[in-house]
């Protein structure tokens, strides 16, 4: 194991323009940083804490990919590789040290209150780390549970919870060292199983897509996407199994048609298999609500409680369930369309299938236009939910911006995709990640009871939904003008 | 009843040729014998029926074999009876090139191997 | 080209030359398939064959160059000739969630001359487990079932890319048989690429090298067989070795292995008559080794 490989890992081990894009993203961030912190005006702590979570973001999604080695890692164990092993551990632990200090150094010095910040900054990376490589069913709970912390804090007045208060420094290790020691444990118990299938319970984010060298694809895969996808060696139970309803799918019914072509999440099922699939999620955020329900019954105030209740459920559960729906149905395409011998390939040269532009026309309406069913009427009531309750013009708008970001998202992965607008395999990853951050973050402002030690925090996720509107934008508008111009839909990234 | 080498230089409708020569030449095919349809042969050693049907037609030209209406390729009738020694002398030219090339690659003298070859078909 | 000619050549490519990133994958190629022949495009891999039959196809977009299907452009195919057309692609992967039995009905809808019965019966002799969804299936099953659905639209034009690649011996004969037997009575254009070269000496008409991404061979394969051979030079004789050799390899000694072509009257090269100089007739995989290597 020498200095050069432990420098070179794990970017060498990936795309080509990685370097790049890594800079670009790096300096976006950064003057994003800047921006919140010239709006928000240089003080402690209104300004410079908004600055550092909007660094804290850009920790977690490097966090995200330095976790992501874990692939790398896998193959090493498995190629019975040791030395590329420890090399790969070596230079994630050296670069996630790195990257803090360069970034809590400068940010410490200007705004003359390092610590907090180092701290904010250190969860920040830890938290993308472990989202990266611990079992998916944990990541799954932690997001689930964090409101709950959060009400917890502001119901019991923790001001711990703000990082200028100096116990802040409590939450920050309380969180980041269990958090690395699970991740370093999980990233050892995947690796000492190298050799075998990896079983459900422990299998990181990360390792769902399935990795068969060079077609395996980066994206970080949320939560219980894969379950819904019914991919094969995931050993979803048979009862779970998806049922498609063909009917008259065909040139009789080309749209039905095209989502039996699509699959995944566009498949028509039918109703019993549907009641199923849907039932079962449903059942298991149900009891999820019903285990968080006594715990606020419990520190007795009942407004409390009911806020609690009003919020969680239509407005955070809503937006998981946007945010679930969304991804799933981005990574399903991404997936699909970037394999060669797939369905693109039969789909390009199936007859009676209309011309090419009635063939783009049926697509967008299949992966864009069902989201007038799928998505809006759910925004709306959750923004309806949160006006008629809050009564609070600021926070219903900035709940309407956050829940946008979800079609605006998948808008710009489908125009991207079908228009062939060359992004890399971990553009999307990072993408993903950054949005379903500012996503929560958003929701978690809008729903939760937070005092105003928090307040940063609003500011912080306002900002990150501009740059994510602004990326998805252009994203968008690149892939809609490429899709006009395409001889026919089907072509794919070649 | 016929083999077919797929892997040698030789062409797969050569081979159905010359087998199909030699086994009439023998005597193993019998005149008016019925012989398995181009689709039959290509089906048994999965190789195209184009190449069958050459070999059948090429046959048929040199007067091995006769399309009967409703039997289909039947070994003609006077492929064995007028066959001229110089006719059957040509079927033995690819083995004697053979033997004379390594004849020349061991580096043997003519006489030698003649008189070999003599003793052989005396017997 | 008058209207009729041009609607009868199978599959052409004029002028392709496509580019991934600074890879070139096709470098200049022109090549017609003529009608009834059953081409089989052998090449290394990474020598552009995938490559070559999606730019036929119209999958992809060259980075110059035109292909047409039937007379069409192939980007720009209309329903007639998508009904006469088959393909499977190297390693299947399409509808993992429908069964093969669901597949087959659902794609079945969209082409005028599916042969459902042939579907069925296939499915049942090859003994493909219907009921379970595609993504249970082995990798052989799998392009087994993408071969029933190629085969039962009834195609005048099938394309198959590695049609073996996943198949055990037996399935690979049946294979072979199948579409020999298309081939042979139906009229129909196959091509297939593969590098397993005795399955296309079995059934191709005619052969196509690829190498490197240029077109280096595209004749009859029995007159492949018969017109080139290979010629073993003594070190002695190492200049007087003609020009025009398909391909030239010099040996530690000094002796040289060419691969020469018989001239326009079947006459072989001059070469061929000095003392001590061998000429050896090839089988297929012998002559694409020592092509490709």
């Amino acid at each position: 194991m020498n200095a050069r490989v432990v420098f070179a890992l794990p970017w060498r081990g990936q795309h080509q323009q990685q370097p790049w894009v890594m800079a670009l993203v790096a300096l976006g961030m950064w003057s994003g940083a800047a921006l919140v912190l010239h709006t928000a005006g240089p003080r402690w702590p209104a300004g410079w804490l908004a600055a550092g979570v909007v660094l804290a973001f850009w920790l977690a999604a490097m966090g995200v990919l330095l976790g992501s080695t874990i692939r790398l890692a896998l193959e090493a164990r498995r190629l019975c590789l040791p030395g590329l092993e420890r090399a790969l551990a070596v230079s994630v632990v050296l670069k996630a040290v790195a990257l803090l200090t360069v970034t809590a150094i400068p940010l410490g010095i200007l705004s003359a209150h390092p610590a907090p910040l180092t701290e904010l900054l250190a969860i920040g990376l830890a938290a993308g780390f472990a989202y990266a490589v611990l079992p998916f069913w944990v990541v799954v709970l932690a997001l689930i549970l964090l409101p709950l912390v959060q009400g917890l804090a502001a119901a019991l007045h923790w001001r711990a919870m703000a990082p200028q208060d100096p116990h802040f420094v409590v939450v920050c290790v309380a969180f980041v060292v269990p958090a690395v020691l699970l991740s370093a444990w999980n990233w050892r118990r995947v690796l000492k199983r190298a050799h075998g299938p990896i079983g459900w319970l422990s299998r990181p984010i990360m390792l769902f897509s399935s990795w068969t060298g060079p077609r395996s694809s980066f994206l970080p895969m949320s939560t219980v996407l894969s379950l819904a996808m019914g991919r094969s060696g995931l050993q979803v139970p048979q009862w779970l199994q998806p049922q498609v309803a063909l009917r008259a799918a065909g040139p009789a019914d080309p749209l039905r048609g095209l989502r039996v072509a699509l699959g995944g999440p566009h498949l028509p099922l039918t109703r019993t298999s549907l009641l199923r699939r849907v039932g079962a999620p449903a059942g298991v955020i149900a009891v999820l609500a019903l285990v968080n329900l006594p715990l606020l019954v419990y520190q007795g105030r009942v407004s409390a409680v009911v806020r609690a209740l009003l919020a969680l459920v239509p407005i955070f559960g809503l937006g998981i369930v946007l945010m679930i729906g969304t991804l799933m149905r981005a990574t399903h395409l991404l997936k699909r369309w970037r394999l060669a011998g797939g369905e693109r390939a039969v789909l390009a040269l199936l007859p009676r299938s209309g011309t090419p532009t009635e063939q783009a026309a049926r697509l967008r309406r299949v992966l864009l236009g069902g989201n007038r069913l799928r998505q809006w009427p759910l925004i709306a009531a959750a923004v309806l939910t949160e006006a008629l309750f809050s009564h609070d013009l600021n926070r219903t708008l900035l709940l309407a911006l956050v829940l946008g970001l979800a079609p605006a998202g998948e808008a710009a992965v489908v125009y991207s995709v079908l228009g062939r607008v060359s992004v890399p395999s971990w553009g999307y990853g990072l993408m993903t990640a950054l949005g379903q951050g500012v996503f929560i973050a958003g929701l978690n402002v809008v729903t939760v009871p937070s005092g105003p030690a928090l307040a940063w925090l609003t500011h912080a996720v306002f900002a990150g939904t501009m740059l994510c509107y602004l990326g998805f934008a252009t994203l968008s508008g690149l892939g809609r003008r490429a899709l006009r111009n395409l001889p026919h839909p089907y072509l794919g990234l070649s | 009843m016929l083999t077919i080498q797929p892997g040698v230089p030789e062409p797969i409708y050569r081979q159905i040729l010359e087998q199909l020569r030699r086994l009439i030449a023998a005597g193993q095919l019998a005149e008016g014998e019925r012989l398995p349809s181009v689709r039959e042969v290509a089906l048994a050693h999965a190789v195209n029926p184009m190449t069958v049907s050459r070999a059948y037609g090429l046959a048929e030209t040199e007067g091995l074999l006769e399309r009967l209406r409703g039997k289909g390729m039947v070994v003609a009738a006077q492929s064995t009876r007028t066959r001229s020694q110089s006719e059957r002398l040509a079927l033995l030219e690819p083995p004697l090139q053979a033997l004379a090339r390594q004849v020349q690659e061991l580096e043997l003298p003519a006489e030698l191997v003649l008189r070999r070859l003599g003793k052989l078909l005396g017997e | 080209m008058s209207e009729s000619s041009a609607s009868s050549t199978p599959l052409a490519a004029q002028g392709l030359w496509h580019t991934y990133g600074e890879r070139s994958a096709l470098r200049g190629v022109d090549f017609t398939v003529e009608t009834g022949s059953v081409l089989g495009l052998i090449g290394r891999n990474g020598a552009g064959k995938s490559t070559l039959i999606r730019a036929l196809l119209g999958l992809l977009v060259p980075s110059s160059g035109c292909t047409l299907v039937l007379g069409e452009p192939a980007l720009q195919l209309t329903d007639r000739v998508k009904e006469r057309i088959a393909y499977v692609p190297q390693q299947p992967e399409s509808f993992p969630w429908l069964t093969a039995v669901q597949m087959l009905e659902f794609l079945g809808r969209f082409f005028p001359r599916w042969d459902g019965d042939f579907a069925r019966t296939t499915l049942s002799r090859w003994e493909i487990p219907a009921g379970r969804p595609l993504a249970r299936l082995s990798p052989g099953e799998r392009q087994r079932v993408e071969l029933i659905r190629a085969l039962a639209c009834r195609p005048d034009v099938l394309v198959l890319d590695e049609p073996a690649a996943a198949l055990d011996p037996v399935a690979r004969r049946e294979l072979l048989r199948e579409v020999a037997l298309r081939a042979g009575e139906n009229g129909c254009t196959v091509l297939f690429s593969t590098h397993i070269v005795s399955d296309l000496e079995r059934v191709a008409s005619q052969i196509a090298l690829l190498h490197e991404g240029r077109l280096l061979l595209h004749c009859d394969l029995d007159a492949t067989k018969e017109r080139y051979a290979r010629l073993w030079l003594p070190p002695r004789h190492a200049e007087a070795a003609p020009g025009a050799a398909l391909s030239r390899r010099v040996h530690g000694d000094g002796s040289l292995t060419l691969v020469v072509g018989r001239g326009a009257r079947g006459e072989w090269p001059a070469a061929v008559q000095l003392d001590g100089a061998r000429l050896d007739a090839l089988g297929l995989e012998d002559l694409f080794v020592e092509i490709a290597a």
